[in-house]
């Protein structure tokens, strides 16, 4: 009886092993685990002029945009940073959303300067944080109202946070 | 005749004698041999050794009840290595299965609202909608039969006229939140919403 439970025992911790390699795997897919690899820091800030209008101002929608924009050109990961080093990863369930003076992601209120971690092919992120075509909105009030919108230097290796929001599945399940 | 009287029970006084002692030699001898049989005659001779193999057995004896306890130890292990094997396999699948929901790697189903826009949407309308529909709880999303995922870009939408938008989620909220005053049918674009219990989205292609 001891060996056959051997032999199961070996078969199970080998499925199990399998197993957690696959599953984290996935976890790491979602997002819930720190990641850190080649990308770009994006700053994106309020105008510093004295006299404001909502073109020189950071909005919810240009981070919502700025963040399609990415994914379009294949970042791999994202994160936002706010000031006070708040971090938030974007996953499937981010919905970035503006909260009277301050932006809301994952459930966390944040405010500018925002810094946009990507995790990418650096050529294909700066080509892309570069394209005035796509970005225009940006880059127009970027010229017009000292929007701040730039790259930081220096920043090779990017480390994202782990998405820690809200991940509940209640209602879909796999057919 | 008296004289003769004399010798002769003489003679048959030692011969009695003989007798009996020929007799008591026979006790003796057969008393060593049966003791001989039975082995009682060693036991009386070698207590020391007695004693030793009665030692012996007992530590033999001691071995083996340890190595009995060893054994059901061991059993006993594997019998729960084996169901905490089986609670955390399980624990994993369901893991790996809410993942790959969020992943977009399987077909998915279940209850929510079917969205149809008919007008054109431009891409920042796009991504504010699919924003909406998260921040009302969304579990899957797909758009026009596409599944949507985390780093699904959304301009292959761009300018596109019409819109068959499915998402799994809590059907009420998601809804109500479309439909409400001000809701995102009002704040981005109008379009029609119908609760459901059977949506299917496809995965990621």
């Amino acid at each position: 009886m001891i060996s056959v439970l051997q032999d199961q025992t070996k078969h199970t911790q080998t499925d199990l092993k399998d197993l957690v390699a696959d599953v984290e795997e996935k976890k790491a897919k979602v997002g819930l685990t720190k990641i850190e690899d080649e990308g770009i820091v994006v700053v994106l800030n309020d105008s510093e002029q004295r006299e404001t209008n909502p073109n020189s101002i950071a909005h919810a929608s240009d981070i919502r945009d700025l963040v399609n924009h990415f994914f379009q050109n294949g970042a791999k990961a994202i994160s936002i940073e706010g000031a006070g080093e708040k971090e938030e990863r974007i996953s499937f369930f981010t919905s970035i959303d503006c909260i009277v003076n301050t932006v809301l992601i994952n459930g966390t209120k944040i405010v500018p300067p925002f810094k946009i971690r990507v995790l990418g092919d650096r050529d294909r992120m700066i080509t892309a944080i570069n394209d005035r075509v796509a970005l225009k909105q940006i880059y127009d009030r970027v010229d017009k109202e000292s929007l701040e919108f730039h790259m930081l230097d220096g920043q090779i290796m990017v480390k994202l946070t782990k998405y820690s929001g809200p991940a509940e599945i209640k209602n879909a399940k796999l057919k | 005749m008296q004289n003769l009287s004399k010798i002769t029970k003489t003679i048959i006084t030692r011969l009695i004698f003989i007798a009996i002692f020929l007799l008591l030699g026979l006790i003796v001898a057969n008393q060593y041999v049966l003791y001989s049989r039975i082995g009682f005659a060693n036991l009386g001779d070698d207590p020391e050794g007695t004693a030793l193999r009665i030692s012996r057995l007992y530590s033999d004896n001691e071995k083996l009840r340890s190595q009995i306890d060893e054994r059901q130890t061991q059993l006993n292990e594997l019998q729960n290595a084996s169901i905490s094997s089986n609670d955390l396999q399980r624990l994993l699948q369901k893991d790996r299965q809410k993942y790959r929901i969020i992943t977009g790697e399987g077909v998915v189903e279940g209850s929510g609202v079917i969205i149809n826009v008919d007008h054109r949407m431009v891409l920042t309308q796009i991504i504010d909608f699919v924003n909406a529909l998260k921040n009302s709880g969304a579990e899957a999303i797909s758009i026009n039969e596409k599944r949507i995922v985390v780093d699904t870009p959304l301009n292959e939408f761009d300018g596109k006229n019409v819109f068959l938008i499915k998402v799994i989620g809590d059907k009420e909220t998601l809804y109500s939140s479309l439909t409400r005053p001000g809701g995102i049918f009002e704040l981005i674009i109008n379009g029609t919403a119908e609760r459901s219990d059977n949506i299917v989205l496809p995965k990621v292609e």
